[in-house]
């Protein structure tokens, strides 16, 4: 991604702190050429990081103005920010799965509930993979890590009968959809669609960690070997086999149909404003 | 005799393979090894280093001086020069990292090529700096082929052997090219003792485990996630139940609640977590629950230096969470006293029915220390005053607040009697019911804070070493035990008559433990790894007395005894 390195990221950031092999690259770069195909400058987003893989590897890549929140919270410095920038701006996060689905995420729901302009990527290497590799909240059934040494048997968040982004849905999420890092063209086009939504958007991205996953998981750092166990276990939305974890594609697109945050906020505003304008002039 | 080594490289190269090779083929051999990580925030890449210390007599702190470098990358033959030692050598593989030289200090090994050589894989790569690393040292090859065979048994006598040969072609290939004779030699061992090698994390979670723990719940964080890891790689051993909670403040009121039915609990995590888990702290000082909180501290604010460390906690546990409740803190300083303070942790949470926090930091988490041997015996189990069935004549007339000896009120376990319980976070009676009395409100005030005074009569003293007069007396707590201990000797060895109070048990503070009235006459140094010098704070205010110097450090890096000793203002 040459010509989009010069146009939207750091230099010396490039090539990113990541391990060699990591698969976050890949979602990483699908954001970015979304960013592009839609026209967007680097002045028009800010970008802001978690804790993790996901947040320490992207944060600061970005040429434009960039945040680092602490674990967790990242969404709500978000509607926090979205409340004070020029209303034009967009803000993208990059994060990870523990931080979203895990100790963030009654801030992710809550942003999801107010409809707050940020299109979170969450780029999900199955686990806490920068602590060393424990399980997490989307780890795979029967996966071993340290903390789960006969595999993890709890449930998960991405069943089918318990998927997270139904739980997002029901929030109030304007926008939902899961892919593979490796999924190229329908990642770029589901973050473009994110993008495009005046509202609260999240593109889960499941990417192979070959440190701490591969691993754990599958007993080596071989970079095809992970790469292959995890798009052989992805399908598109209704061409789902029995053993498929992630089922690729939008969930739900119900962009720009519900105000946005800020909006509604400076809406009410300038409607007491008014209210104090009108009595004042009385 | 007091070699240090150091493995220089990129996260990944397998530096702590070398380490680990070297460090345990010398314990085995009866000498004391102390390792300490010194690796930035990130899985691959970066520049990181393992200092091996070996010596004949106990080491438990880093020396600034390296007399062995062993440079994995480029990065390392620039960044880690300084520190060798004037007889120190350098071993690089001037192959892979094109830095040519001639002295006679820096001896150029092809790695790469020899480990492609034996074995057909570039992985030996270490083993072969191994190998080379202990010919440098003139010593045996054969204790460090045991530990390769032990090491990689379980993948199989095909690996077993390419480590082995290719340490031996490392060894050999320095004996046959090093000119001049070795500038070390490290005796080989009259007997052989068992020792252990075991970093403070692995010494806290074991400490936990034989004082009895059945529950931990934690969240991962860097420096406190290796207590998890070993806890959950024991657990079935143990007939302890982990569960990984959500964040940091689920963690704690998972623990709460496993403790208030009566199993012991703990949960772990460094200065951010415990800022979540502050809320509960106060929930379980205000129900009288027990909780043992490890608190392994890293540099703040925020997210700070994750994989670095720091004493800058100290003030935020004393005083963690809302309103006035008693609590105990504990900082170790070395292993050996590991099991017995975390058994201390847990008989005073449970017979005070109080939080107690212990804290470590990523220096003390993540070192490894030798140990002689792990004293059980230290180790006693004290549930407290826990009534069952056969205690209450009366089960209905049981009130969990009644306030007992020291304000401790004698507790049951929820659905274990007949006897039903009531606890409450807002003030409550005797009974456990909400109140908003004025007079009931006094009460239970002075029942729990009463608690405090207990608790201060159990703290121990402060270690005085050497015992004796002294005309200068270095202050510390926690981690810097081991350091501070060694600058006291090379002070006494230059004839400067020095001391050190070391506290391993912090609070509640029980200013009797030392002689105020001598020690208004002695120069005292706080040495600390925090800006502010929060324990000689804490310390001048609970003893009256000054603290005349303070020598801090803070960039996140643990102290060596040399720096110390320079800083020293008026030694006279
Ligand atoms: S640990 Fe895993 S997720 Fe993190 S940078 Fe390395 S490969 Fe990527």
């Amino acid at each position: 991604m040459d010509k989009l390195t010069d146009k939207y990221l750091r230099k010396r950031k490039i090539p990113s702190t990541a391990c060699s092999g990591c698969g976050l690259g890949q979602a990483h770069k699908a954001m970015v050429v979304a960013i592009d195909e839609l026209g967007f400058d680097f002045y028009d987003i800010i970008w802001g990081t978690s804790i993790g893989c996901a947040g320490r590897q992207t944060f600061a890549t970005w040429k434009g103005d960039n945040f680092a929140g602490t674990h967790g919270r990242v969404y709500a410095i978000a509607r926090g920010l979205r409340l004070a920038i020029p209303v034009e701006k967009k803000l993208v996060l990059t994060v990870g799965d523990g931080d979203a689905f895990g100790i963030g995420f009654n801030h992710l729901l809550h942003a999801a509930r107010s409809n707050a302009q940020m299109t979170v990527l969450v780029c999900d290497n199955l686990g806490y993979q920068s602590t060393g590799g424990q399980y997490g909240w989307t780890t795979p059934a029967g996966v071993k890590t340290d903390s789960s040494p006969y595999g993890m048997f709890e449930p998960n968040w991405v069943q089918t009968e318990m998927d997270i982004l139904n739980v997002l849905k029901a929030a109030g999420a304007t926008f939902l959809a899961r892919h593979v890092s490796m999924d190229g063209r329908p990642l770029v086009e589901s973050c473009k669609k994110a993008l495009q939504n005046n509202g609260f958007s999240l593109v889960h991205c499941v990417f192979p960690c070959i440190t701490n996953f591969g691993k754990n998981a599958l007993g080596s750092r071989n970079t095809v070997n992970m790469f292959n166990w995890i798009k052989n276990r992805a399908a598109p939305l209704g061409e789902e086999k029995e053993d498929t974890l992630w089922r690729t594609g939008i969930y739900h697109d119900a962009i720009n149909t519900r105000p946005e945050f800020s909006q509604l906020m400076r809406d009410k505003v300038s409607e007491i404003q008014r209210r104090y304008q009108d009595e004042g002039s009385h | 005799m007091d070699i240090s080594i150091r493995i220089g490289g990129e996260a990944g190269q397998g530096i702590q393979s070398i380490s680990s090779i070297i460090a345990r083929t010398f314990v085995r051999q009866d000498y004391y090894v102390f390792i300490n990580q010194d690796f930035a925030s990130r899985i691959r890449g970066g520049h990181n280093f393992d200092q091996v210390r070996i010596s004949n007599i106990p080491v438990q702190a880093v020396d600034d001086k390296v007399h062995i470098l062993i440079a994995l990358d480029e990065e390392t033959t620039r960044q880690d020069i300084d520190c060798l030692a004037d007889n120190g050598v350098l071993l690089f593989d001037g192959d892979a990292i094109g830095f040519t030289t001639d002295s006679s200090n820096r001896f150029s090994i092809p790695f790469g090529k020899i480990a492609s050589e034996v074995s057909k894989s570039k992985i030996m790569i270490n083993s072969v700096a191994t190998g080379a690393a202990i010919a440098l040292m003139d010593f045996e090859l054969s204790p460090v082929l045991d530990c390769l065979q032990e090491q990689f048994r379980q993948k199989g006598s095909e690996t077993v052997e390419k480590n082995q040969k290719s340490a031996t072609a490392g060894y050999d290939f320095v004996r046959r090219n090093l000119k001049e004779k070795p500038h070390f030699r490290v005796p080989s061992a009259k007997s052989v003792r068992q020792k252990m090698l075991l970093t403070g994390s692995q010494a806290l979670a074991l400490g936990a485990m034989a004082s009895g723990l059945k529950f931990y719940s934690g969240y991962p964080m860097s420096p406190s996630t290796a207590i998890m890891e070993f806890v959950s790689s024991r657990a079935d051993q143990y007939n302890i139940v982990l569960e990984q909670a959500e964040d940091e403040i689920a963690a704690i009121n998972m623990v709460i609640g496993a403790s208030f039915a009566g199993a012991r609990a703990m949960t772990a995590t460094s200065g951010g977590g415990f800022c979540l888990m502050a809320e509960a702290l106060s929930l379980a000082g205000m129900t009288e629950t027990p909780a043992v909180i490890i608190v392994a501290q890293r540099p703040g604010p925020s997210t700070g230096l994750p994989t670095r460390t720091e004493q800058a906690d100290l003030n935020f546990v004393m005083h963690a969470g809302h309103g006035d409740f008693p609590r105990a803190i504990l900082a170790p300083g070395h292993p050996e006293q590991v099991l017995y303070l975390m058994s201390k942790a847990f008989n005073l949470a449970d017979r005070y029915q109080s939080p107690v926090i212990v804290l470590g930091d990523q220096h003390f988490n993540d070192s490894y220390f030798t140990v002689d041997e792990l004293d059980l015996g230290g180790i006693t189990i004290d549930r407290g005053h826990i009534l069952t069935d056969q205690d209450l004549s009366a089960p209905h007339e049981y009130k969990r607040y009644t306030p007992g000896e020291s304000g401790i009120s004698p507790r049951i376990l929820p659905g274990l009697t007949k006897a039903v319980l009531y606890a409450d976070s807002d003030e409550h009676t005797e009974e456990g019911h909400i109140t908003e009395s004025a007079t009931v409100r006094d009460q239970m005030m002075r029942k729990r804070m009463q608690k405090l005074e207990g608790l201060r009569q159990e703290i121990g003293p402060p270690e005085i070493y050497p015992a004796g007069e002294a005309q200068l007396v270095l202050l510390g707590w926690g981690s810097t035990h081991g350091v501070i201990k060694e600058a006291v000797d090379r002070l006494n060895q230059n004839g400067i008559a020095a001391q050190m109070i070391h506290y391993s048990e912090l609070f509640p503070f029980n200013p009797r433990h030392i002689g105020t009235a001598e020690l208004r006459k002695v120069r005292i140094i706080a040495v600390e790894n925090n800006y502010t010098g929060q324990f000689a704070d804490f310390f001048s205010k609970a003893t009256g007395l000054a603290v005349d110097q303070r020598i801090l450090k803070y960039d996140g890096r643990p102290f060596t005894s040399r720096e110390i000793v320079d800083q020293i203002e008026d030694k006279s």
